[in-house]
């Protein structure tokens, strides 16, 4: 009998996952973090976005392959609107909600996400930890990507509250040769 | 001769599809680190995966694909067969980003034997 290998698999065919399974899944990660973490907010936000890495690595494989019949972006701008664009939607199954350039730091971009977003849905996190986005594992998806793209970069998920609404927002910080080769 | 090349350098995958016909040994290797650092600077200026050819030495060629990670493959080979090239490295793509998919997958365990068949299945149709 033959064997059904990972390499029988169609890779165009999109496959969904349940809100309530990725949740499922996803607040046993942040508690398992935060076990190990000690509780310390910043600790788990570094976990997070450390477990976030190696995935954005394989999700610019996987996009690029799909949507973009095997083009690849060669500067740091395209590659920002494809995570806002192309990317997002295979996450989220949607575009991300903004895509700003900090008009002061030229190296600084900013990709900001309605609350509630996915990750932070349903965050019920201990007392005093106000501070702490989940979000931190989008984060670190975006920073893989970036690694992996040769556009490093740090990025940070923080929360921001206007007038009307919540916001997460994806700092992207290059760094600072990144930006002299590539903008 | 067939070469996977990681982000950082590292060598994932060697096979010797015949595409080289005279017996050049090890040669071989020193053709393709030779060509790396063109296929570094072609890579950073276009947005396409596949390169074409982007050495040459003597009668033997190199054409090489990049992808959007950043992980080169690169092929040696002694006759000019520009979309034989291209679908081989297009289905060499596909199968790479199956096994990096898998959450079990180990960069230094290094690709499966299913992997193997399907790069040599690859060369018999696209290549020989």
């Amino acid at each position: 009998m033959k064997r059904t290998t990972v390499y029988d698999r169609n890779l165009k065919a999109k496959r969904e996952v349940s809100v309530s399974a990725f949740h499922f899944l996803f607040s046993e990660i942040v508690q398992y973090c935060l076990a190990k973490a000690n509780s310390d907010a910043q600790e788990l936000e570094r976990q997070l976005e450390e477990l976030g890495q190696p995935l954005g690595a394989k999700f610019l494989e996987l996009v690029c392959f799909r949507d973009r019949n095997s083009k690849k972006d060669i500067n740091i701008i395209e590659c920002l609107r494809f995570i806002h664009g192309p990317l997002w939607k295979t996450l989220f199954n949607k575009n991300a909600d903004e895509l700003e350039q900090n008009t002061e730091e030229h190296d600084t971009f900013m990709i900001s996400e309605k609350e509630p977003s996915l990750c932070n849905q349903f965050a019920c996190l201990p007392k005093g930890d106000d501070y702490l986005n989940c979000g931190a594992f989008v984060a670190g998806i975006i920073e893989g990507i970036l690694a992996s793209a040769n556009f490093p970069a740090k990025v940070s998920a923080i929360f921001k509250n206007d007038e009307e609404s919540r916001k997460t927002v994806f700092l992207v910080k290059f760094n600072s040769d990144t930006i002299d080769g590539n903008y | 001769m067939f070469l996977i090349i990681g982000k950082n350098d590292v060598p994932l995958y060697e096979a010797n599809l015949g595409t080289v016909r005279k017996e050049i040994g090890h040669l071989n290797q020193f053709i393709i680190h030779a060509a790396l650092d063109i296929v570094d600077e072609e890579a950073a200026n276009s947005p396409n995966m596949y390169l074409k050819t982007v050495d040459k030495f003597n009668e033997i060629y190199v054409s090489a694909y990049v992808t959007a990670g950043n992980i080169r493959l690169m092929l040696v080979h002694d006759s000019r067969n520009e979309d034989g090239i291209r679908n081989f490295f297009i289905e060499v793509h596909e199968n790479l980003i199956k096994a990096l998919m898998n959450p079990m997958f180990d960069l230094i365990r290094g690709f499966s034997q299913p992997f193997d068949t399907r790069v040599k299945n690859a060369a018999k149709r696209f290549l020989i």
